[in-house]
């Protein structure tokens, strides 16, 4: 039920980000969702007059997402965000924090669903 | 070209209480870049939100940032209540609407406090957060706690404000905007305050908006942008305009946050006389299924959750975008070329919360 939700395919998202610059759109965030198959949802939110207009791309753990940090500055943070938390590549990230940006070196993609670990009772 | 150095500014700082380090470029006494790090206090709320059930989360986003707990907790249910076509009482919305703005009154008191020791003019401080006493007496009187007052559920609010509660809230706001204007004329007159925040940090309207400013950072640079002008709530039903102010520098911001004060007392005002009678909540039945997005108006700027349900009483994601989050990246373009005196300054008056930033 997200309000005009365009579903496109990684190799379109910037020529659409591109258009919607040049049509006066904010960046207001992106976010991302593991679907526990393997495959993520990048979902980007841009706002114009208080309306929003969400990209969904939907990629596998290994495939590489073109970055939109050099058409919207504002994307730097969230992509390095996307990166650190749950192991997701863009590529040609305007800054690229190399996975330091929340300084979890200890931790893995932290927000990837995990299977669940069944515990025995006396372990 | 003079030496360049590199001064870490932050986590731990004299100006800063919250953990945020920006790694300062500096040539000679001029910052050329400032690159942030962040996390060291994240605490992974969004992946503890899978875990809790829906009605457990609302304690969760609450804890996402004390000052802000109202606006959180408000959008989480707003979220919720979308995703499952709940009806709100009209009570329960004014309700709503007393909360968060007496939550925004003592966020901006707050950091006009905090801005005030940061230009080492320590009375004013301590002007700023007695007056904020005041709403934090009303916060206890209404909802028995003074910071996270957890009056949200899904389906409406958990406490209703009689008519005695009513009288205590009218008069601690006259008293309020009285002392808010003895200390009004020391933001707005004072010369060595003027002196450290007038042209400093100068964003303009393009620049604010292409670095995806919210809240009163982009207002003070002359974007009318406002989430509470869609009517969430009750503020479909009382009279406000956006403040906005034009010149785009740390006064401006000063100024837009200073006429909120007002323009929050003036609501909870609106709201008190126009407040029906009724029900304060809906019984709730059933879990959300599907997708959705809801934003409210934080004390700092636009807060975006993006929900994404199962039917189930666990969330698939819960995504929570804060307006500190927003405005780090403008934070960033405005340090470049600055003198590192003022940096205190620029780095407050985006009302920087690492708490939120670091959910």
């Amino acid at each position: 039920m997200l309000q005009n939700l365009k579903e496109l395919q990684k190799e379109d998202l910037r020529k659409e980000v591109l258009a919607l610059k040049a049509d006066g759109y904010r960046f207001v965030t992106s976010t991302c969702v593991d679907l526990g198959d393997g495959r993520f949802d990048i979902i980007y939110h841009f706002d114009k007059d208080y309306q929003l207009t969400n990209i969904r791309v939907t990629i596998t753990a290994e495939e590489k997402v073109p970055s939109i940090s050099d058409i919207y500055f504002a994307a730097v943070f969230v992509e390095n965000e996307i990166k650190d938390l749950f192991g997701i590549e863009f590529e040609n990230l305007l800054i690229d924090y190399e996975g330091k940006f929340m300084i979890t070196d200890e931790l893995e993609s932290p927000m990837r669903k995990k299977p669940a670990v069944k515990v025995k009772k006396g372990e | 070209m003079g030496k360049r150095t590199i001064v870490p500014f932050g986590p731990q700082h004299p100006v800063l209480p919250e953990p945020l380090q920006l790694r300062l470029v500096l040539e000679d006494e001029k910052v050329v870049e400032a690159i942030p790090a962040i996390g060291y206090v994240h605490r992974g709320l969004e992946k503890l939100a899978e875990e809790k059930d829906i009605n457990q989360n609302i304690y969760v986003v609450e804890r996402v940032c004390g000052i802000c707990s109202f606006q959180q907790a408000l959008a989480y249910c707003q979220g919720i209540e979308e995703l499952m076509g709940i009806e709100v009482p009209d009570r329960a919305k004014y309700l709503r609407v007393i909360w968060a703005e007496l939550h925004r009154l003592h966020s901006h008191h707050l950091w006009l406090g905090l801005l005030a020791d940061a230009f080492g003019f320590e009375s004013l401080f301590m002007q700023c957060w007695r007056n904020r006493e005041l709403v934090m007496d009303l916060m206890e009187a209404t909802a028995g706690s003074r910071v996270i007052i957890s009056t949200n559920i899904i389906g409406g609010v958990r406490r209703d404000i009689d008519l005695d509660k009513q009288k205590f809230i009218l008069n601690n706001l006259a008293k309020l905007e009285e002392e808010l204007k003895k200390i009004e004329g020391s933001f707005l007159n004072d010369y060595t305050v003027k002196k450290r925040l007038v042209g400093v940090g100068v964003l303009t309207k393009q620049e604010a908006y292409e670095l995806g400013c919210v809240g009163p950072m982009a207002r003070a640079s002359g974007i009318k942008m406002d989430l509470r002008t869609l009517g969430y709530a009750a503020y479909g039903e009382l009279y406000f305009e956006p403040v906005v102010e034009n010149d785009g520098d740390c006064y401006a911001r000063l100024k837009v946050r200073l006429r909120e004060c007002y323009q929050s007392i003036d609501l909870i005002r609106q709201a008190i006389f126009k407040m029906p009678e009724g029900e304060i909540s809906t019984p709730v039945k059933g879990f959300p299924n599907g997708e959705v997005i809801s934003r409210v108006e934080q004390p700092r700027g636009e807060d975006v959750y993006y929900i994404k349900a199962n039917g189930t009483k666990n969330l698939e994601r819960l995504r929570i975008r804060t307006p500190t989050f927003a405005n780090i990246p403008a934070l960033i373009k405005m340090l470049q070329g600055v003198d590192f005196a003022d940096v205190p300054m620029l780095v407050l008056t985006i009302d920087p919360c690492i708490s939120c930033t670091e959910r």
